[in-house]
């Protein structure tokens, strides 16, 4: 019985008196004390018992009037531990599991996480969420942590190349050997990573990881026979919560099916269909499709490749170009992808033959369009409204570079040059007035609405060419906002299929000089003639 | 229209209806017709409900006024744990969520930034882990253990 592991603790710490039996309403701790987890001590023989130095006495177990409200806490029902755990921060409540078997399970419970970010939910969304704005260039990674609204003038963190951000991940020792590598997408926490192995010790292959860079957790997705395809392919990334979520309204990240897409690039414009190759979490397979989209595809060349894929409102976007005219946006809904795809045109007054980025906000899909070559030096934002129903784009922002002003006199003085700048890197996640530019080597945070720049980060470590005139510019599409939710997406474990089990470059090294070896056996053997045996 | 609660230790409390009813608890009461008379409380003992009925009242008083309700939140919870103990069992007993909600919100924010190990030796609680299941745990969630 409860009560009496209780009393083993404390003797008669209660002072209230024992409820009244007759009457209706007692909703008494005590009673609720009956569903609690039991705590037989004779089942934990060992009992940490800690010296408090401060205190004069020492925590006598049948004595405990000298320390009430500590065994207090510990007498306190379930549902009452459960309503202060959840609202610890997740690294917290993540701690306490390990405090005891009783909180281990209240912290497991299945609603705990529910409840712990539907409690965040009214705070979240705000102006100070943090992200993480990661950027990709040449194998080389830049992590930036943003925790207020503006963040801090970052240059990332350490090593040369930034690949410890991702040093969890087994395919890095390629990547740090120059095998070909790539961060390819990322949605809300998650990204989605690329590498390749070429065939040397064996056929070869491609691997896809996805992974959470906070938890560190990652899996690898069935392994695609090495191809050294050299046409273009786009890749994207889109997690919906799992359907019997949505029903019920409720937040939970645990269950969420996924869709990795790698689309090829057409050969000839106006083709009528487009291969394309899909994972999906809900069968644990690869699947090559042909899709169809009532105009015609074309070649992913130019800005297509550029702009990269979008995900947003649970479906895929990418740009379609033709003869370097912007004709619109592709839309693919990759979890029903026998209705093939459909079409968004662009805005009517965007300049059709112009530089053009996009991206998302708030699951809103925005344009950028850079004209900063143009003589009128501006740059202009689209925002797609009315998504579900024929969409209308309405022009949020129009900023001329003359018009903008900081503190910073370098940023000034590039704004004014009429060499280009200010391409797109990201919007920013939580502000709709603030977009990320990158002038040269600086990540530039621009607000729309007063003009004004202000610094957010150095391209350095990215950029190292000495030559301030290296025109560099770092696609969007190579521009990650990691969000960083109140409670981490975990990576979905492995359910309908079998993992591979990670090649590490261990494996490849060793299985490289044994085949070095054996080369070098039959090399001498060759060289060496066999001597003819001598008849006797 | 005014009700009488009476503590644990049979002290009477007279409050207007539209303060006690804060607690979902006696609104049930009142609503059943089962507050004519004197409302027992035998869970709170009076010191409890003088705090309980306090917070109850300023949450009538100042309801429009969202900064002084904050503020008085904020000094009103600053308590002795075992005071904040007897709140907690209180406002569940008596079914207050805003109150709940700020105690079990202290308690949390105390619990926060503390190892499981300080956790255990503040609140006085037993490891009842093996080696082997405790180190499980932490591999588990290696991440939040770092740093």
């Amino acid at each position: 019985m409860a009560v009496e592991s209780i009393k083993i603790t404390n003797t008669d710490t209660d002072t209230d008196t024992d409820p009244d039996p007759d009457l209706p309403l007692v909703l008494s701790c005590k009673r609720r004390k009956e569903d609690d987890v039991e705590e037989d001590p004779k089942e934990f023989p060992y009992r940490k018992r800690r010296r408090l130095e401060e205190e004069e006495e020492e925590p006598d177990p049948d004595d405990s009037i000298q320390l009430p409200e500590f065994i207090k806490i510990e007498e306190l029902p379930d549902a009452i531990l459960f309503e202060i755990l959840y609202r610890l921060p997740c690294r917290w409540a993540l701690q306490c599991k390990s405090v005891s078997k009783r909180w281990c399970s209240v912290i497991s419970h299945p609603l705990f996480v529910r409840n712990a970010m539907l409690h965040r939910l009214p705070f979240s969304k705000s102006n100070t969420d943090p992200f993480t704005l990661v950027l990709y260039h040449a194998k080389k990674i830049l992590a930036l942590p943003f925790d207020e609204d503006c963040g801090g003038v970052g240059d990332g963190d350490g090593d040369g190349d930034g690949l410890d951000f991702l040093n969890f991940l087994p395919c890095i020792e390629f990547a740090r050997k120059n095998y070909p590598f790539c961060v390819e997408a990322s949605f809300n926490d998650l990204l989605l990573i690329r590498s390749e192995v070429l065939p040397i010790v064996n056929s070869g292959f491609t691997e896809y990881y996805i992974c959470n860079p906070i938890t560190k957790q990652w899996i690898i997705l069935p392994r695609l026979p090495y191809q050294g395809y050299r046409g273009i392919v786009l890749v994207g990334f889109i997690c919906i919560p799992d359907s019997c979520d949505k029903e019920q309204g409720c937040i939970t990240n645990a269950h969420y099916s996924y869709r990795v897409v790698r689309i090829y690039s057409p050969t000839q414009s106006n083709s009528t269909q487009i291969r394309m190759q899909i994972f999906s979490s809900d069968t644990g397979e690869w699947c090559d499709s042909l899709v169809s989209s009532p105009r015609g595809f074309n070649s992913l060349f130019g800005t297509p490749q550029h702009a990269g894929v979008v995900a947003c409102n649970g479906v895929l976007h990418w740009v379609d170009e033709n003869d370097r005219m912007i004709r619109g946006f592709v839309v693919f809904d990759p979890f029903n992808n026998a209705q093939g795809c459909r079409y968004i045109d662009p805005p009517i007054d965007l300049s059709l033959g112009e530089w053009v980025s996009f991206g998302v906000f708030q699951g809103r899909l925005r344009i950028f369009q850079d004209s900063s070559l143009q003589y009128s030096r501006s740059f202009s934002v689209w925002e797609l409204e009315d998504y579900n129903n024929a969409g209308t784009w309405c022009l949020k922002y129009k900023i001329y570079f003359k018009d903008m002003v900081s503190e910073y006199s370098d940023l000034l003085k590039m704004a004014k040059e009429k060499i280009s700048t200010g391409s797109l890197l990201a919007f920013h996640p939580n502000v709709g007035e603030f977009v990320f530019l990158q002038f040269r080597k600086c990540i530039v945070l621009c607000n729309m609405r007063t003009r004004v720049l202000t610094m957010a980060g150095r391209l350095e470590k990215l950029l190292p060419c000495k030559s301030i005139y290296s025109s560099n510019s770092i696609p969007a599409k190579y521009v990650f906002l990691v969000g960083q939710p109140s409670w981490p997406t975990p990576v979905p474990l492995p359910l309908k299929f079998e993992c591979p089990s990670p090649f590490l470059w261990s494996e490849f090294v060793s299985k490289r000089q044994k085949q070095k070896k054996q080369r070098q056996e039959v090399e001498k053997l060759r060289a060496a003639p066999t001597p003819i045996p001598l008849h006797v | 229209m005014a009700l009488e609660l009476k503590s644990s230790d049979n002290k009477i409390f007279e409050v207007e209806e539209l303060v006690a009813v804060q607690s979902e608890t006696i609104k049930s009461l009142v609503e059943d017709g089962c507050a004519d008379n004197v409302i027992p409380l035998p869970n709170v003992d009076s010191k409890t409900l003088e705090l309980v009925l306090d917070w109850c009242k300023n949450h009538v008083d100042m309801k429009l006024d969202e900064e002084k309700l904050k503020e008085y939140e904020d000094k009103f919870i600053e308590v002795d744990q075992a005071v904040l103990y007897d709140l907690l069992l209180a406002a569940n007993y008596l079914n207050i969520k805003d109150l709940l909600n700020r105690a079990c919100q202290k308690v949390a924010d105390m619990l926060k930034g503390k190892t499981p190990e300080q956790i255990r030796e503040t609140l006085n609680i037993v490891n009842d882990f093996s080696p082997e299941e405790e180190e499980e745990i932490r591999k588990e969630n290696l991440w939040a253990f770092e740093e």
